[in-house]
This record gives C-alpha cells, sequence and structure tokens, in this order.
C-alpha cells in the first residue's frame, strides 16, 4: 500500500510539474501575443492595442453584432465593441475587472443585457461564464470558482484547465496574429434564408433580483463608481418581442433604479421602434443583420446623446 | 454513476481501501455492496430486477447440474433462457412489440411507460451465457450465490460491459479472494483508465456537439457537413464506447481482475469481417458462440448458403440488441450485407488486387482497405445515430444528392479546432502504439515501469487541457 501511495504522490508532483511549465510557457509564448479570438484574444486586444479609449461596449452576441461603435459618435470617436458570444452580465463583470486590473479605464462603459440574464441562478450557468476568462486567474475568478465548488478549485488549480478547450483556438489566433489590422470590434451578421422564429422565449421570464447575475451587474455598477466611469445600460429589442416580457421587464428597471444604475436606455419593447421591427433588419429572432445593426446603432446614438445631455 | 465523475472517483478510492483491507468472504460482501451502490447511483428501484433475475438464473443453473434426465435439463435451461429473455423483452423490446403490432393490425394497445434499465441488455447476456455453459458442460454451476452475484453485477463491467463469460471471471472472483494489492495491476489498470478517460472526455465529447448539432437540425444542412457528421459520430462511437470499455478494464485490473478486451483498434481493420473481430469483441464473440455458431451447425450439412443466411440473422439481432427500433435492425443488417457481399467477393477482389498489382504497395493497399471500411461503417452508423428511419434516409439522399465540399458549415470553428486535434492524436496513439502493443505489453517492455505511466500522465493533462468537463453519460448506457 505504502509503495502505491508513493507512486501516486509521485505522478500527482510529475503531473503538477508538467502543468505549471506547460501553462507557464503557454501563456507566455501564445496566450500574451494573441489579439483575437473568443478564447481570450479580443481582451488581449484591448489591453494591447486600446487601453486609451473613450467608450467600450460589453455584453453577449447581442452586442457584439447589434451595436457599432462607430456609429455611436455621441460617447465620443475612439470606441470599442467587446462583445463576447453566449456571456451574460457575470462574464462583464469578470472582463471589466480583468481591464482595470491592466489599468484600461474607459471614459463610459455600455453594457448591453437583457431580462433573461436574471432568471436563474444555477451553478452550471455561473461556471458556463467564468470558464471564459480562466485563462486570466485573477481574484474575482477565484471568487467565483469558489462559490462553484470545492470540486471546481481542485480543478482550477491545475493551468492545463485553465486553458481548457482554448489551446487550439489560441494556437490559430497566434498564427494570425500579424494579420489583425485596427477594428472596431463590432462584427455584422449577414442575414439567412430563414424567418427569424416568431416563438415567444420570454413567457416564463421571471426576473431574480437575488440572483448572481444581478449581484454582477451591482458589482459593475461599484467598479465603474470607483474608477469615474460612466455606466449605461442598454436593453436591446427583439424580433416580434419574443425576448420581451413587459411585466418584468418594469420589476427589473425599478430594481436597477434602487440600486443607483440611473442611465439605463430601454430599447427592449419593438413596438417602440417601428424601424426595426421589419423583418429585413433581422437575422434571428434576437440578432440584428448588418442593416438592423446600423439602424439600431443610430437609434442608440440619439438615445445617448439626449442621457448626455 | 459515471466513471468520468468526482462521485467516482471518491467511491472507486473508498472501495479500493475496503477491497484490499478486507479477505475471503468480506472481500466479496465488499464488492457486491459496491456494485449495489453503483447501480442504485442511477435508479435504485432495478437493483430489484437484477436480483429476480440472478436468483432465478443460479438456481436455473444448479438444477441443469443436478438434472438427472436430458428433459429435466431442458427444461431447467428454459427456466433460465426464458426468465432472462422475458426480463429483457418486458423492459426493451415489449413498445417495440406493439408498435409494430398496432401497425400491423391496426389496433392501439397502449405503450407501458417505463425507463428501460441501465446496462440491461449487457448484464442479461452475462447471465445467458453462464446457464448455457452450464448446460453444455463448459462450465459448472456456481454454488456460492455471492460468487455469481458478483460475477453478475460486478459494478466496473455493470452498465455497459464488457459482456464478460462465466468461465472467465468466477474462477478469479474465487482466486482473489486473498490476493494482496500488487503494484503492476494499479499501474497497469490506471493507465488503461486514464486512456479511456482521454478517450471519453477528449474525442468521444467534443465530437458529440457537433454531431447533435447537425443531426438535430438534418434538414437544414448540406449532404457534404451530414457526411463529415455521420464520419465523426463513428468515431464519436468508438471513442466513448471503447472508452468506456477500457475504463472498466482498468478499474477491474486495479482490483485485480483481467477482463478481455473489448476493441484492438477497429478502424484499422482490412476489411468489415476484420472490423467485427476487432469491434465490441465481447459482443461479436457472443453472438458468434451463442447464436451464429448454433445456426450454422444445426438443422443438417453446412452450405454457403446457410452461412450467409447465419451471418444475416446475427448481424440482424445484433442491431437489434442495440436498440428496440428498426434504425438499429438495419445497422446490423446492413454490416451482415457487408460480410456477405465481402464473402461472395472475395475471390474477384483477390484478382483485381493482383490485376492492378496493388500487392507491391501493401501499405498502400492498406490505406485503401481501411478507408472503404470507415467509409461503409460510417454510413451505417447513419441508422445507429437517426432517431427514425426516415431521417436516416433523408441525410443518406442528401449524402449522395447534394455534396458540395464547399457547404461544409464547422459551425463553431474553436470547437472543431479542438475535435480535429483530439481525433489526431487518439490516431497517431492507435497507429503508432496501439495496432502494436496493449499498455500491459509496455508495461513489461524495458523502461515499460516508467513509459506506461507516461502515457497515463499524458491522457490526464490532455483531459485537463482539451477534455469536455459536462459530465456526459456513455452512449452505450442506453443498451
Amino acid at each position: 500500500m505504502i509503495q502505491i501511495i508513493k507512486k501516486i504522490i509521485l505522478t500527482l508532483i510529475v503531473i503538477v510539474i508538467i502543468d505549471r511549465i506547460f501553462t507557464y510557457a503557454f501563456m507566455n509564448i501564445f496566450f500574451s501575443k494573441t489579439i483575437s479570438g473568443e478564447s481570450g484574444g479580443t481582451i488581449n486586444y484591448v489591453l494591447n492595442k486600446k487601453s486609451n479609449i473613450d467608450f467600450l461596449i460589453i455584453g453577449p452576441s447581442r452586442a457584439k453584432h447589434g451595436m457599432d461603435p462607430a456609429v455611436l459618435t455621441s460617447l465620443g470617436a475612439n470606441g470599442y465593441d467587446l462583445g463576447i458570444n453566449g456571456t451574460d452580465v457575470l462574464n462583464s463583470l469578470l472582463v471589466l475587472d480583468i481591464l482595470i486590473k491592466h489599468d484600461v479605464k474607459p471614459k463610459t462603459i455600455v453594457l448591453q443585457t437583457d431580462l433573461s440574464d436574471y432568471t436563474g441562478n444555477s451553478k452550471t450557468k455561473i461556471l458556463d461564464q467564468i470558464k471564459r476568462v480562466y485563462p486570466y486567474d485573477t481574484e474575482l475568478v477565484r471568487e467565483y470558482v469558489g462559490r462553484v465548488g470545492y470540486v471546481e478549485q481542485v480543478k482550477y488549480f491545475f493551468g492545463t484547465y485553465r486553458l481548457n478547450r482554448k489551446v487550439a483556438n489560441i494556437g490559430y489566433n497566434f498564427l494570425k496574429r500579424n494579420s489583425i489590422g485596427d477594428n472596431t470590434g463590432f462584427v455584422g451578421l449577414p442575414s439567412i434564408p430563414f424567418a427569424p422564429d416568431e416563438k415567444s422565449l420570454s413567457a416564463d421570464y421571471v426576473y431574480d433580483k437575488n440572483s448572481t447575475t444581478a449581484e454582477a451587474l451591482r458589482r459593475i455598477k461599484k467598479i465603474c463608481d470607483d474608477n469615474n466611469i460612466k455606466f449605461v445600460v442598454v436593453f436591446p429589442p427583439s424580433y416580434k418581442n419574443v425576448f420581451y416580457n413587459g411585466v418584468e421587464q418594469k420589476v427589473m428597471l425599478e430594481d436597477l433604479k434602487k440600486n443607483g444604475i440611473n442611465n439605463v436606455i430601454d430599447l427592449s419593447d419593438i413596438s417602440k421602434l417601428p424601424d426595426l421591427a421589419k423583418e429585413e433588419n433581422w437575422r434571428d429572432a434576437i440578432h440584428f443583420n448588418t442593416l438592423g445593426a446600423e439602424t439600431f446603432s443610430k437609434i442608440l446614438n440619439r438615445e445617448l446623446a439626449k442621457m448626455i445631455k | 454513476m459515471l466513471f468520468n465523475s468526482f462521485d467516482f472517483l471518491v467511491f472507486f478510492t473508498i472501495v479500493y481501501i475496503l477491497f484490499f483491507a478486507s479477505k475471503g468472504v468480506f472481500r466479496q460482501l465488499v464488492l457486491l455492496i459496491s456494485s449495489c451502490v453503483f447501480y442504485a447511483w442511477f435508479i435504485p428501484k432495478y437493483l430489484l430486477i437484477l436480483f429476480v433475475t440472478i436468483a432465478i438464473d443460479y438456481y436455473a443453473a444448479i438444477k441443469i447440474e443436478n438434472a438427472d434426465s436430458e428433459k429435466s435439463k431442458r427444461l431447467a435451461l428454459i427456466l433460465g433462457i426464458v426468465n432472462t429473455c422475458a426480463v429483457l423483452f418486458i423492459f426493451k423490446y415489449q413498445n417495440f412489440f406493439l408498435d409494430n403490432l398496432n401497425w400491423i393490425t391496426q389496433s392501439s394497445f397502449a405503450h407501458w411507460d417505463i425507463i428501460l434499465p441501465i446496462g440491461l441488455s449487457f448484464h442479461t447476456f452475462q447471465s445467458l451465457s453462464y446457464v448455457i455453459d452450464v448446460y453444455r458442460k463448459k462450465i459448472p454451476a456456481e454454488r456460492n450465490l455471492l460468487t455469481y452475484s458478483n460475477y453478475v453485477m460486478m459494478f466496473p463491467q455493470l452498465v455497459a460491459g464488457p459482456i464478460e463469460r462465466a468461465g472467465h471471471l468466477i474462477p478469479q472472483i474465487k482466486s482473489t479472494l486473498y490476493n494482496r494489492l500488487s503494484q503492476s495491476d494499479f499501474s497497469i489498470g490506471m493507465t488503461i483508465f486514464f486512456y479511456g478517460l482521454f478517450k471519453k472526455m477528449v474525442v468521444g465529447d467534443n465530437i458529440a456537439p457537433y454531431v447533435s448539432a447537425v443531426y438535430d437540425n438534418y434538414t437544414y444542412h448540406s449532404g457534404a457537413t451530414l457526411l463529415v457528421a455521420t464520419m465523426l459520430f463513428a468515431i464519436q462511437i468508438y471513442a466513448d464506447f471503447s472508452g468506456y470499455s477500457d475504463m472498466a478494464i482498468g478499474i477491474a485490473r486495479i482490483l485485480g481482475y483481467r477482463f478481455n478486451d473489448n476493441f484492438q483498434t477497429p478502424y484499422f481493420s482490412k476489411s468489415v469481417t476484420e472490423f467485427w473481430r476487432r469491434w465490441h469483441i465481447s459482443l461479436s464473440s457472443w453472438l458468434r458462440d451463442y447464436l451464429y455458431y448454433p445456426l450454422v451447425l444445426g438443422w443438417g450439412k453446412i452450405s454457403k448458403f446457410k452461412l450467409n443466411a447465419s451471418i444475416l440473422v446475427t448481424f440482424a439481432l445484433i442491431g437489434l440488441w442495440h436498440g428496440a427500433n428498426w434504425t438499429f435492425v438495419i445497422f446490423g443488417t446492413l454490416h451482415g450485407i457487408y460480410l456477405v457481399v465481402e464473402n461472395i467477393t472475395e475471390g474477384m477482389r483477390k484478382w483485381f488486387v493482383n490485376f492492378i498489382r496493388l500487392t507491391r504497395l501493401p501499405r498502400i493497399h492498406h490505406a485503401i482497405q481501411m478507408t472503404i471500411v470507415f467509409v461503409l461503417v460510417s454510413l451505417s452508423f447513419i441508422f445507429f445515430r437517426a432517431t427514425s428511419l426516415t431521417q436516416a434516409l433523408d441525410i443518406l439522399k442528401k449524402i449522395f444528392s447534394n455534396f458540395s465540399i464547399r457547404e461544409i458549415n464547422f459551425l463553431d470553428t474553436n470547437g472543431f479546432a479542438t475535435l480535429s486535434f483530439s481525433i489526431l492524436v487518439l490516431f497517431l496513439c492507435e497507429y503508432l502504439i496501439f495496432t502494436k502493443y496493449s499498455i500491459e505489453d509496455i508495461y513489461n517492455m524495458r523502461l515499460g515501469k516508467w513509459f506506461a505511466p507516461l502515457i497515463a500522465i499524458g491522457s490526464i493533462l490532455l483531459v485537463f487541457s482539451f477534455g469536455w468537463w459536462g459530465g456526459a453519460s456513455f452512449i452505450y448506457f442506453q443498451f
């Protein structure tokens, strides 16, 4: 038995040593030089090339593909869209924390979010969001890892796990690092030959003010206040209001107000935006195509200008 | 409880300590109780089905051995077979039978709302072979109920095989009652286990989302994308199932039991016949011994027609064993047809290969054969993966009528890069190492004691950096 225990310990030591060497080398040689891709590349792009910007857009795919910084002139000339597909406000918090830790402090943060972000509180959802920024290994990330549970903490100990399923993507983006030109981060989506789904997604949405995401939103507000950053929250619309729940939206907005989040641009009700209601603006029920994104960005720009006044 | 979960890590650590801390009958008890806990982790009440089957087959085997006439011996055999088959029929095939009965007679017998007990097809086959082997006097009836229960229920192979024969496993259960732990068993077992974990979590689970996304929305995808997804599914199911088998074999080995190999790098086969000698070996050899041979050897003289007809019947049943759906029957029958065609065209193919002088280029010849086998097997898996015959036929139609390489949709390029890399690593390992040596061979080589653990360490690190940690279940659990 003692021999076997010795063997297990020896194996673990070898694993940890290889893990540390590999992670250190990979992070320094490849990851830190990667400036594109969703495994941290776009965040690195902002850290390396956009440290002095007027405004930064954060949020999920609806931000990435729906808000064009070049159109949002009321916030300044120099903006960047750091939307990341499949994320929610928790991920936005962690991204913002990384930026602040690296002294990237835009004058304004525009957060795109939706009621759907605040309707659940599962550990799986938290895990899905925090895993995306594991390579940065910040204190805040560790805090959320702790909330997920001890099993995740054990796994998180290993650097190779922090790079889980990102290695190939980072490697690919490392190879194309020299071909990445100056950009605004915004990516317009082409239309697809299918009509957007009209099935309501929001019928059972209930705003949960105690959710991890609602807490994350309050934390974003606090970070912005502490760093003198103007914080704006934007709720975009959806095709035929499939993503809209008027009653719960109202509850959520009241809660935001209670928490001092006053710069809110609520454009979630498509019936108030006839220019955007037509099918030709939509790629699918929740994403604009390029045409819709430009129209929406113009509307948003007007609203932002009003807010600044 | 899944092998690829932390629950299992904790469970197995406890079992391992208790197993080697106990001896004799207590060790048997530890094994049985841990198997019950392992099984009950899924649906506890189904333990009852296992207990009933075990009790009846245990009794039937003793009856067979004690019978003083051929008639009573046969009666006991029938009792054992009917008992096992009835359980299988009721829980697995009843609704399928009713569907077909309803369709034929235009009646409307209601479905029985029931969940298939996990691993039912595996442990019923294990019980069947035991009763038949006792009848054939290949093995004596096991008089110790605890030993027999452990044979059927031993947790590493309880839910998805390998289907172990009583003649191989029961003597091991008896001879390891007083064994001390062995360092070599531990090292070899761990290495096999982690290599299996790599196959499952890095290869199988990374492919799964792509295949699901394409198959679940097959009407939106081009023939080329469907073909890519189909080929990937062929790799997924291999990685998933052989990964499970490796983990089961590894766990058993750590405890001192030696299971037979279930897969031997099947995608390097030169023919579909060879493929079935290397794919799910415990099932194909089971059906060979208990179905194919009796079909060929029964009812008079052996003829080519009888051989081929027996192959078709055996493979149709292999298909049906997988699931109660016509798609599975077609999957199996298709393989039967492949084998029959191979038999019929053997001479012609040899002549053709000589004619074009391909025999002078054996490596290229082998590569061509492997490619053909892989394509044929992949196409058959369309019926395995599709949820209905209509879906399978639509996919086939699209592949053959709407094919353009330009239209391949990789969906998530990041995920596709990861799965491509993992497949490359798997096939390189298989080609360079495992087509020639087993992990045990490697361990017994000079410096093998160092090299074998490196395979385990490499697998662990690959699981950390490339593995899918979503806790995905195993495909074969549904059978």
